[in-house]
């Protein structure tokens, strides 16, 4: 490239810089030169009217600023060259190995994957922002008896009035009361749900209607304009989303009532026991005999915290409260203490304890995963001894070989990260579908950006987890390759820790799942006091439609009949409080015993009263003790009787026979005597393992009651039967809604909801991590039993029998077994502590438990063991020492 | 690729792109920087996408008789990152003078 004849010291430049060009990558280089040599030429040109001694000085020295540049091109160039090669031979390692490839994928998978799904619950329930304006400071209110101080009970009328009126602490505080309506006019007759609720109910939670407007003040009275607010869901299902929908008006249990807004979407919170999606609120009218109401409490209060005022200054103006409540209503108040419950916690529900013990679960899977893993790299390593040992023979440093090493981890991890992330989106599916049905906003998890930030983070842990360890174990190039495998040494004591830990890791998962298992199998073994199959239970609110105590007891004789009428029906009941029914009104009851001083405020205990028809006992196979059932005869007219439940009994007669016993009562305010005449078996009424209650069951034909619950024993599909109860319930009046119907079964069923889940995802974690465990302490003893080939080969050319050498391989491997086993069990007992609040009549150290766990990874452990011994013994000791 | 570090050096070479030096020697001069800081801070500015480079035309090099020389220029992103390292070194106004006015060659 010369233009023409330079002089001396252009050509001592350009040597300069084509010396520095050797430095430069080739495919650079060519353009490097280019611009070297024209800007140096360019300067010599333009100096020609000013060349001097220090101008030359000066090209000179910018000449030499080419090899700092070249220099760092080479720099460059070789840093970006060593990643793509690290990643192209990372590539091409992992593809020439698709069976550990696939494996290891397969099982960081696993644990990324579950990990990531459990941690985007966690965050949707207890960090995700709630729907409500300044939600932090929205308390719920409950009722706290001193008997049972961890239920939340609903808050009685007249208690949540004088909480209203005395307390200084909130800014609003609102009640909810649970209230379905016959809605008819749009079709067939059928029931919303929904709520009555008092005034500033919506400012309580800081929520203002999506359109339209909340209540007035003149809505709350008697006699007040009938305006209703329904739920986004309400809108769009039944009126299409009609943006004209405010100031139409409907038909909610035969009146006209005016729609003056539409809440948003997000509104759902879940005060209610039956809160539902589409939804109807309307302004509650307090009533004269509800601000007297202490002893049934259904309403559920809502409150939100005056500016500046804590949870804790609020709890305490409220025991004041209740505490000069209880001093003027003793009989009813004496043990009740308001208690505040932030909304976020009540939201939360109970889940909070299981998913933190999910959670426990995903990451011990990960942890046994990465445990793996590291062995089968190990293992991988052992075998790729000649090429690094080559690599650090031409070279490369440790430094170099780590960095290689580490591409491979995370290289593997990052597959398994978004195998692992389309996993997690399939598990949260999944979970979501299992939850109990409670959990709304469950339905809103979804991964997020945070979530993919927080998978990368856990992926690059997990690389670092598995692959520095046998990165650095595999590296040191002054080792000798050649030298004689041995059974000892830092790298037998390396594997043999994975085993420990896989098996400790494994016993504090199965310990785990055990006791769920166990606690289940004893929650469903309880039993219920009843016979669940074949029967069928249909709900109905009659009160509007009977009026009076003899149209409600036409009504229900009258029904009953046609029901049993129906073919296949042996038995017909009905009773007021169903047991595992999701709407109950429980009643409760001062009770006195005549011929007994009365009771003391302080010596109440809750007694429910329960109406029920003859049958009911005989449908349900509820057993009798003593005495007998109810029966026809006991009319309006008949004196008044009633059968206690062998809970009152052995509370009130534990050493005699109650029947023929007189009590008092109080029914609607007004004091009855009933004579007991018999006794029935414990039935548990709301779930499995809580005790059964104390319960007076009346007849329906002395004490009508308009909320009943039809209880039909039959053969036949439930569905079925359901349907022609309700068509026998619609031959007597067809406007007659039926709020609610299920099959027993299904009831019973959907109150251990909550422990199948715990039960069903730990039994799913606690089965991969067995046989992950199980795998990785296979693959670890048979790989370290094949390392020792050529020692046992001279074991027994010097005359060790196949039986000593497997004695040999199997007693090493129950040593690790047993530390393992150790070790497993000093966490196991510590994380069953954990666990303590969601068993049932199962000890969290539990020794059967722990034995056959212990016993399992045993003779996992001891099985993999064995093959590897037996293969041992085949070696033929020529090949053996040849193998040198 | 990590973001670049804004460092003085870098700024004035930003500078004097920007004021209309659009040459690797040229810059030096503006700038008073030696080669062997004003090509390294060309090249990451280049591999960060700060700055566009293209050849002078092959008629112009050939009536000089030597090889085209590399042009640089400032690219949009480019201009941004001037702006910032504005705010950062209040010098930077003086420390880079403007093209327009004829350079002699520095002695740097």
């Amino acid at each position: 490239m010369t233009y023409r004849r330079d002089p001396l010291l252009v050509r001592v430049c350009l040597g300069i810089v084509r010396l520095c060009s050797a430095v430069v990558p080739s495919s650079w280089r060519p353009d490097w030169r280019t611009e070297w040599e024209a800007e140096v030429r360019h300067r010599w040109d333009s100096l020609e009217t000013e060349q001097n001694w220090s101008t030359r000085m000066d090209l000179l020295r910018r000449s030499f600023g080419a090899f700092p540049d070249a220099a760092w091109l080479r720099r460059q160039f070789t840093a970006d060259a060593d990643a793509a090669h690290d990643l192209r031979h990372a590539t091409r390692m992992l593809w020439k190995a698709p069976g550990f490839t696939l494996a290891a994928v397969f099982i960081l998978a696993l644990g990324i994957g579950g990990t990531v799904s459990i941690v985007t619950l966690l965050d949707t329930l207890m960090f995700r922002a709630l729907p409500y304006d300044d939600a932090e400071r929205i308390v719920t209110v409950w009722s706290r008896n001193a008997a049972t101080p961890s239920v939340r009970e609903d808050v009685a009328p007249a208690d949540f009035l004088d909480w209203r009126e005395r307390s200084k602490s909130f800014s609003a505080i609102a009640a909810a009361i649970p209230y379905s309506y016959d809605y008819t006019g749009g079709g067939d007759p059928e029931v919303l749900f929904g709520g009555q609720v008092t005034e500033g109910f919506f400012d309580a939670l800081g929520m203002k209607p999506l359109i339209g407007r909340g209540f007035l003040p003149e809505e709350f009275v008697t006699g007040g304009r009938k305006a209703a607010v329904i739920s986004h869901s309400l809108w769009q299902a039944r009126f299409a989303g009609d943006a004209g929908i405010l100031n139409r008006t409907i038909s909610l249990d035969g009146e006209p009532w005016t729609i003056v807004g539409v809440l948003p979407r997000e509104f759902a919170p879940q005060l209610l026991p039956r809160p539902g999606d589409q939804s109807v609120w309307t302004p509650k009218v307090i009533q004269d005999h509800e601000r007297r109401t202490r002893g049934s409490a259904w309403w559920n209060v809502v409150a939100r915290l005056a500016p500046g005022v804590t949870l804790q200054q609020a709890q305490g103006e409220m025991d004041t409260v209740s505490a000069a409540i209880a001093r003027e209503n003793p009989r009813t108040n004496k043990s009740k203490t308001g208690w505040l419950v932030p909304m976020r916690e009540h939201l939360m529900g109970d889940v909070r304890l299981p998913l933190f013990m999910m959670l426990g679960a995903v990451v011990l899977v990960l942890g046994i995963g990465c445990a793996n893993v590291a062995s089968l790299l190990m293992a991988r390593g052992m075998e790729r001894e000649r090429e690094f040992a080559i690599r650090a023979a031409l070279g490369a440093g440790r430094a170099r070989l780590v960095r290689q090493l580490v591409a491979e981890s995370l290289l593997l991890s990052s597959i398994a990260a978004i195998a692992g992330i389309g996993l997690a989106y399939w598990a949260l599916q999944a979970i979501v579908a299992l939850a109990p049905s409670g959990l709304l906003r469950l339905h809103d998890a979804a991964i997020d950006g945070r979530m993919l930030a927080f998978a990368a983070v856990l992926t690059t842990l997990t690389a670092t987890a598995f692959g520095l360890i046998p990165a650095f174990q595999f590296s040191n190039p002054a080792r000798d390759v050649m030298r004689e495998r041995q059974s000892s040494g830092p790298r037998t004591t390396l594997r043999r820790g994975l085993v420990v830990a896989e098996i400790a890791l494994a016993l504090v998962l199965l310990t785990g799942a055990g006791l769920l298992i166990r606690s289940f199998a004893r929650l469903m073994a309880v039993d219920p006091g009843f016979s669940a199959a074949n029967v069928v239970a249909v709900q109905v609110f009659a009160y509007d439609r009977t009026g009076t105590p003899e149209r409600t007891r036409t009504f229900f004789n009258s029904t009953i009949d046609r029901m049993r009428a129906i073919p296949g029906v042996q038995y017909v009941g009905t009773v007021s409080a169903m047991p595992f029914a999701a709407a109950n009104i429980d009643i409760k009851t001062p009770l006195d015993i005549v011929g007994r001083p009365a009771a003391t405020a302080e010596e109440q205990q809750a007694t429910y009263i329960t109406v029920a028809s003859p049958d009911y006992f005989r449908a349900m196979t509820i057993p009798l003790k003593e005495g007998r059932f109810l029966e026809a005869r006991d009319t309006e007219h008949a004196p008044r009787v009633a059968v206690i439940s062998d809970a009152l009994q052995r509370r009130e007669w534990p050493n005699e026979s109650p029947i023929g016993r007189k009590i008092r009562i109080r029914w609607h305010g007004q004091p009855l005597e009933l004579e007991i005449v018999g006794v029935v078996s414990q039935i548990r009424h709301d779930r499995l393992n809580a005790a059964a209650r104390a319960e007076i069951f009346a007849p329906l034909a002395q004490m009508p009651f308009g909320s009943m619950t039809y209880v039909l024993r039959g053969s036949g599909e439930p569905s079925a039967l359901i349907e022609a109860a309700k068509r026998a319930i619609w031959s007597i009046d067809p406007l007659q809604t039926v709020y609610d119907s299920a099959s027993v079964e299904a009831l019973v069923d959907a109150s251990v909801v909550r422990e199948r889940f715990s039960m069903t995802l730990m039994t799913a974690f606690a089965l991969i991590a067995l046989v992950l465990c199980a795998s990785g302490i296979y693959g670890i003893i048979s790989f370290t039993t094949a390392q020792r080939t050529r020692e046992i080969g001279v074991r027994m050319a010097l005359g060790a029998d196949g039986a000593s050498i497997q004695r040999l391989v199997l007693r090493e491997g129950s040593v690790v077994i047993a530390v393992g086993l150790t070790l497993g069990l000093v966490g196991a007992i510590a994380a069953a502590q954990v666990l303590q609040n969601l068993l049932f009549e199962i000890r969290p150290g539990d020794p059967l438990t722990i034995g056959v766990v212990c016993a399992v990874l045993a003779v996992v452990g001891l099985s993999a063991s064995f093959v590897p011994a037996r293969r041992a013994t085949r070696v033929d000791p020529l090949i053996a020492l040849r193998n040198e | 690729m990590g973001r670049l570090n804004l460092t003085f050096p870098t700024a004035l070479v930003l500078q004097a792109l920007a004021r209309g030096f659009h040459h690797g020697f040229d810059i030096m001069d503006a700038t008073g920087l030696p080669s062997g800081t004003v090509y390294p801070i060309l090249r990451r500015l280049d591999r960060e996408g700060l700055l566009a480079s293209r050849w002078e035309k092959q008629a112009t090099a050939q009536r000089e008789q030597r090889p085209p020389r590399r042009y640089y220029s400032l690219t949009s992103d480019g201009e941004g990152m001037l702006a910032e390292a504005v705010e950062r070194y209040h010098v930077l106004d003086q420390a880079v003078p403007r093209a327009s006015q004829r350079l002699k060659p520095s002695r740097a």
